[in-house]
């Protein structure tokens, strides 16, 4: 025997097919508009998972590459101030040489002094560099001045220190995962320990004393230390080199890690709009389909046909 | 004579039973959308007939009554199904709204939230001396709170509706119990009206979706209504019992009883939804646990950083913000929201101009020592004092013009306490910036104080660093980053919609299923009905013929006279 159909049934199919016509559309039609796959965590619960995550790695990485770039910044910094300090060892260097010729009178030396006296104040005068808010040789102590001097009462420096809490301590600044990089250059290793016969500033002080006093023996004296300190300049140099390549290649990494979480984050997250699409048109055909189907099936009564 | 009037009678009867016919297919016409309704069919009978010597003549057709066309199978079927349907639907409803609160997954206001924070605390690594930068991790930080706190009450205000909706639904029970205990009265003195019984099938059909329930039907013609699964009567005869709710909108659980008689688990809607009310293990409790769980994850871990970190300026008192209720007690058992271990805290006392007075340490072990041992403890050290006020430990420099700074904590104790914190607060609703550093942004702790040199230097990051560094850190719940855990908290509601919205879509069919069967049986259909309506249209007419003819009869008869 064949199952009753009432129609109520009929109608109550007809709705249901229409109901479900729409949901069907009005899902796809929602992905399509906000291009997004995901509308909510039970569309795709791991995928909201992974997106979550996925969202945090891409942030962290533009932070990272932010981070980078300041120590990039950071760094670069000290181009300037290492430049400046090498003209100006390079110009007593020269200096010295000269002075030291025997043939040299005591108003020649007076007046190389004198030039030696600018180079040290030049030389004191960098190390008060700043970047933004830091002393660039202040090593951890940022905001004190790195050199302190004292002056005779004739305005002449006399002898410099470092600061006494120290200006070697590292600066780091985590560039990616796990990869830290010294973003700041230490005083001493720029002019040498205050303590060490070779410290910048006192070998100039002692250049322009021993010319002031045209004792060319002890203008000769300096030229080794001269030398020493000059030399040195290249260690900080060939560091914030190393250091500078090394923040390029993370910068190079981070930008294929972002790359590489943003396409991941898309794979999850976007909507293929072109499957979509063909999609809309299956699921509008369907409930055209259900509509003229209902509108069939519920319109015939036995009524018209009784004439 | 007699025989033939008697047969004016037989044409009236077949008269009446073909208008009763017409009205029932009428009536049926009428109701084909009313929900509930069991197409009913006249029973005709022959009535009895006369016995004469030729044999037993008929008298005609009687319309012995009204049968209603249902099957009591199919109404049981489709109650338990529908209990189902409506206790999965229930659920996927608020799951799919609590999931909504999560999505879309990559603008998470929480999520964001933390992402920015950590920014901003990558930032300051970069530069710890800058004031602006330190205003914009506190700026996010109470972003972050106020992201933690949204979404707590947003869970907390859906826990509400559903605790709301389960005391609407309790009400709507305990209406249908009533007029269902009346039913069975007026059907013991009406047992064969039709409409009534419609009337009591479509309310326990009702009772069923609500709250799951079994009928039978007793002989004197009652039903006696069972909450299913559990024995207890709802309605029993012109009985009907109350269902009352017990429990908070918010918090706790919500409990049913019947005339103080506890219910156990029930099915149905409110099943359905007191099920994710109450349980903590899949439910909107356990989906607050969580979200504190995170909070409390997120302010120890970030807290554990900052307590032993130094900011440009330091602090020459700090006032602990979580108070212990008993300062005598053993700091285990002292009810701190998080447990202090045997461990070390180093301290050290600057004077103004940033130079080291002294340094020291002590020892914690929180098995033995009370908040008042710690205190007289920190009190003894050199150049601090330390007491207890209202259960919260105050620890200051003896000279009020030093500064304090905190060295490694093994401890955690400083966390347990809250000194030194970036955030205040234990949970999601309590999570916020620390006041002191909100009013003194200079106090965020960027740098490690390095007692053995006796300094704190406002170029190190460390502390900074290390905080930054939380958000690859698998530091929260059974060893997860911070995105780990809120992507795995939103996808395990997702999951639990997702499932219960399948369930929701075969139980749909299979209630379809079984509504069909049972609208075959009860259904009204219209074409079938005008047939009939045709078919006793002519029987009235050839009945109306038939007294027509007895009158010619009759009339032929009179003529004679």
């Amino acid at each position: 025997m064949t199952m009753r159909v009432t129609s109520a049934s009929l109608m109550h199919q007809a709705l249901e097919a229409m109901r479900r016509g729409q949901v069907a559309l009005a899902r796809t039609q929602g992905q399509i508009a906000t291009g997004r796959r995901l509308q909510s965590p039970s569309d795709d619960p791991a995928g909201h998972a992974a997106a979550i995550r996925l969202q945090a790695r891409v942030d962290a990485t533009v932070q990272f590459a932010r981070q980078a770039r300041q120590a990039q910044s950071d760094l670069g910094a000290y181009d300037a101030l290492l430049e400046r300090v090498t003209q100006v060892l390079g110009r007593a260097q020269e200096i010295a040489v000269i002075g030291a010729d025997a043939s040299k009178g005591p108003a020649e030396r007076q007046a190389m002094s004198l030039e030696v006296d600018h180079l040290l104040e030049d030389l004191v005068a960098t190390t008060s560099a700043r970047n933004d808010l830091r002393y660039l040789l202040g090593g951890q102590e940022t905001l004190a001045p790195p050199l302190q001097v004292t002056r005779d009462p004739g305005g002449r420096i006399t002898a410099a220190t470092w600061n006494p809490a120290g200006v070697d301590g590292a600066i780091m600044l985590e560039v990616a995962e796990g990869v830290s990089v010294q973003t700041n250059i230490g005083g001493s290793s720029v002019l040498g320990a205050d303590t060490d016969p070779t410290f910048a500033p006192q070998v100039l002080i002692d250049l322009r004393d021993a010319l002031a006093a045209s004792d060319g023996e002890a203008v000769r004296a300096t030229l080794e230390p001269l030398a020493t300190v000059a030399r040195r300049l290249a260690g900080p140099r060939a560091a914030a080199g190393g250091r500078l390549a090394l923040i390029e290649r993370t910068l190079a990494a981070l930008d294929t890690e972002e790359s590489g979480a943003r396409a991941a984050l898309s794979a999850v997250l976007d909507a293929d709009i072109g499957r979509l699409a063909t999609e809309l048109n299956q699921q509008e055909m369907v409930y055209q389909a259900s509509l003229h189907a209902a509108a069939r099936a519920i319109q015939p009564t036995l009524l018209e046909f009784l004439r | 004579m007699s025989g033939l009037f008697q047969l004016l009678g037989l044409g009236s009867g077949s008269l009446a039973a073909a208008q009763y016919a017409q009205a029932t297919a009428g009536n049926n016409v009428a109701n084909a959308a009313t929900p509930g309704f069991s197409r009913r069919r006249v029973t005709l009978v022959e009535a009895p007939p006369i016995r004469l010597p030729v044999g037993a003549v008929g008298t005609g057709v009687l319309a012995a009554g009204l049968a209603r066309l249902r099957e009591g199978l199919l109404d049981t079927q489709w109650r338990l199904d529908s209990e189902d349907l409506q206790f999965a639907s229930a659920r996927a409803r608020v799951l799919e709204q609590v999931g909504a609160l999560f999505g879309p997954a990559d603008t998470t206001a929480l999520g964001t939230a933390l992402n920015r924070f950590f920014d901003a605390l990558g930032d300051l690594a970069g530069r710890p001396e800058d004031l602006s930068v330190r205003a914009v991790v506190l700026t996010e930080a109470q972003a972050v709170a106020s992201a933690f706190g949204l979404l707590r009450d947003q869970v907390e205000s859906v826990e509400q509706d559903v605790s709301a909706t389960v005391a609407d639904r309790v009400a709507e029970v305990n209406g249908l119990s009533a007029r269902i205990a009346a039913l069975n009265g007026d059907l013991t003195l009406h047992p064969d009206d039709a409409s009534l019984a419609d009337e009591r099938d479509r309310l326990i059909d009702r009772l069923a979706e609500l709250i799951g329930v079994r009928a039978a039907t007793r002989e004197d013609g009652t039903v006696q209504v069972l909450v299913n699964g559990t024995g207890i009567q709802l309605v029993d005869g012109l009985r009907a019992a109350v269902v009352s709710t017990s429990g908070t909108p918010i918090g706790g659980a919500v409990s049913l009883a019947i005339d103080g008689m506890t219910l156990g688990e029930v099915g149905g809607e409110i099943g359905g939804l007191l099920s994710l009310r109450n349980s903590t293990t899949e439910g909107l409790p356990w989906a607050l646990d969580r979200i504190d769980e995170m909070a409390r994850g997120l302010i120890a871990g970030v807290n554990r950083e900052h307590a032993s970190g130094s900011g440009l300026a330091l602090a020459s008192s700090w006032t602990a913000t979580e108070i212990v209720t008993d300062p005598a007690a053993a700091l285990d058992t002292a009810g701190l929201w998080h447990l202090p271990v045997a461990g070390t805290l180093a301290l050290g006392v600057f004077d103004g101009a940033g130079t080291m007075v002294s340094s020291s340490s002590v020892a914690i072990d929180p098995a033995t020592m009370s908040l008042d041992d710690l205190a007289a403890a920190l009190d003894a050290l050199p150049d601090l004092s330390a007491s207890v006020t209202g259960g919260r430990l105050v620890l200051s420099t003896a000279n009020p013009a030093h500064r304090l700074a905190f060295g490694q904590d093994s401890s955690d104790i400083l966390v347990a306490l809250g000194i030194n914190g970036l955030f205040t607060g234990t949970d999601a609703h309590t999570l916020a910036a620390s006041p002191a550093l909100l009013a003194s942004p200079s106090l965020v702790a960027t740098a490690r104080a390095d007692l053995t040199a006796g300094r704190v230097s406002p170029g190190d990051a460390s502390a900074a660093s290390a905080m930054a560094a939380l958000r690859a850190s698998t530091f929260l719940g059974s060893g997860q980053t911070p995105a780990q855990f809120l992507g795995t908290l939103g996808g395990d509601i997702g999951a639990a919609a997702r499932s219960a919205a399948g369930r929701v879509e075969t139980l749909e069919t299979v209630v379809r299923v079984v509504d069909e069967q049972r609208q075959a049986i009860s259904g009204v259909n219209v074409d079938e009905e005008l047939a009939e309506m045709v078919r006793y249209q002519r029987a009235y007419e050839a009945s109306a013929r038939f007294i027509r003819t007895v009158d010619d009869m009759i009339g032929a008869l009179m003529d004679i006279l």
